[in-house]
């Protein structure tokens, strides 16, 4: 079983500057998913947005797995291996040694052989989720889950900034399309 | 007649997949139409390492990958034959795959630009939470576009 210290602080210089570079949020996960694939030398990770309304976990962004894998059926909540339940990371150190997979086929026919889930928090709130699929069993080491958990928290308040800056610019672009004639209402010059 | 040039990002999705079984109730019968299936991947960041050994082998490891990412492309040649399959010439439908220099919308917008094309077929998904993450790619290119067709298949 695969287990090896795999993020050093270098690394984690690295992933901490794409998350903060970048004001596309789409550009950041995309970026943050390909680089800890590059790190840890595992073979996919994505990073999910929890829907409170539907309990889904919907892709914000993926590297290295398939489109039939990723369009496999819906990722729940309250189902399968989702750390959000539990709010702890979740350790998949063989898939065909643990039943509490949501889509076992699916992941062994994807080649997958193990699989780390990790919330992502904001504040008390757990608003997504972060996974990487390792293609053989592992035993992800102590020092790197820690490095992760630490990354996962960044993550949170990048993607709160963003979903910030996305309510400003729709704010930003009703407003331009108010009547003049409403300008004096709020406080604007015609 | 000159043919109707047709945009069709395309994300591999099952929300894509709508637009193109839109494309094949609607258009099969239509010969004076092109599609161009259109994906946008984000390129692997740039990793300065100096002469740390860490990084360099990290850089080589996403080189690696950078072939990983270009095999992509034949998810939208997949895109493309399933639409041949279905009865569309083999000159009505290409694709273009392209390393993602600027936001999705800007790039949809700037290839419909430079390409002459009359529409852009989008797909959305209203009940999807993460486009509250950042700006509607539909809603931009409505308000950066003029004189082209935007249909989205809902």
């Amino acid at each position: 079983m695969v287990s090896k210290d795999k993020i050093d602080l270098e690394v984690f210089k690295v992933v901490c500057t794409a998350l903060s570079q970048s004001d596309d949020l789409d550009g950041m996960t995309n970026h943050l998913v390909q680089l800890l694939v590059g790190a840890m030398e595992i073979k996919g990770s994505t990073i999910f947005v929890l829907n409170n309304e539907t309990k889904e976990l919907e892709i914000l962004a993926s590297f290295g797995l398939s489109p039939d894998y990723l369009n496999k059926g819906p990722v729940m909540s309250d189902r399968g291996i989702c750390a959000l339940i539990e709010k702890k990371p979740i350790l998949v150190r063989d898939i065909n040694d643990d039943d509490r997979l949501q889509y076992p086929d699916e992941a062994r026919e994807e080649g997958i052989g193990a699989i780390v889930s990790i919330c992502i928090p904001f504040r008390e709130d757990i608003i997504g989720g972060l996974r990487l699929y390792h293609h053989r069993p592992w035993d992800i080491s102590g020092h790197d889950l820690d490095y992760l958990l630490i990354m996962a928290e960044h993550m949170g308040l990048a993607m709160m900034l963003a979903r910030i800056l996305g309510s400003l610019w729709s704010i930003n672009e009703a407003m331009d399309d108010l009547p003049p004639e409403l300008a004096p209402f709020i406080g604007k010059d015609k | 007649m000159a043919r109707q040039r047709v945009l069709v990002p395309y994300n591999f999705t099952i929300h894509d997949q709508k637009a193109i079984d839109f494309i094949i109730r609607t258009f099969l019968a239509v010969k004076e139409i092109k599609f161009t299936l259109f994906h946008a991947y984000a390129p692997l960041p740039e990793i300065q390492t100096g002469s740390n050994a860490v990084l360099g082998r990290l850089q080589g490891t996403m080189m690696s990958l950078s072939e990983e990412l270009r095999g992509q492309e034949r998810y939208l040649k997949e895109g493309r034959e399933a639409l041949l399959k279905k009865g569309f010439s083999d000159d009505q439908v290409d694709y273009i795959f392209k390393a993602r220099e600027k936001d999705v919308a800007n790039e949809i917008a700037e290839t419909a630009l430079k390409g002459g094309y009359q529409m852009i077929l989008l797909n959305r998904n209203p009940t999807k939470i993460t486009r509250l993450f950042g700006r509607s790619v539909s809603g931009k290119l409505l308000a950066t576009l003029r004189n082209t067709t935007i249909c989205i298949v809902n």
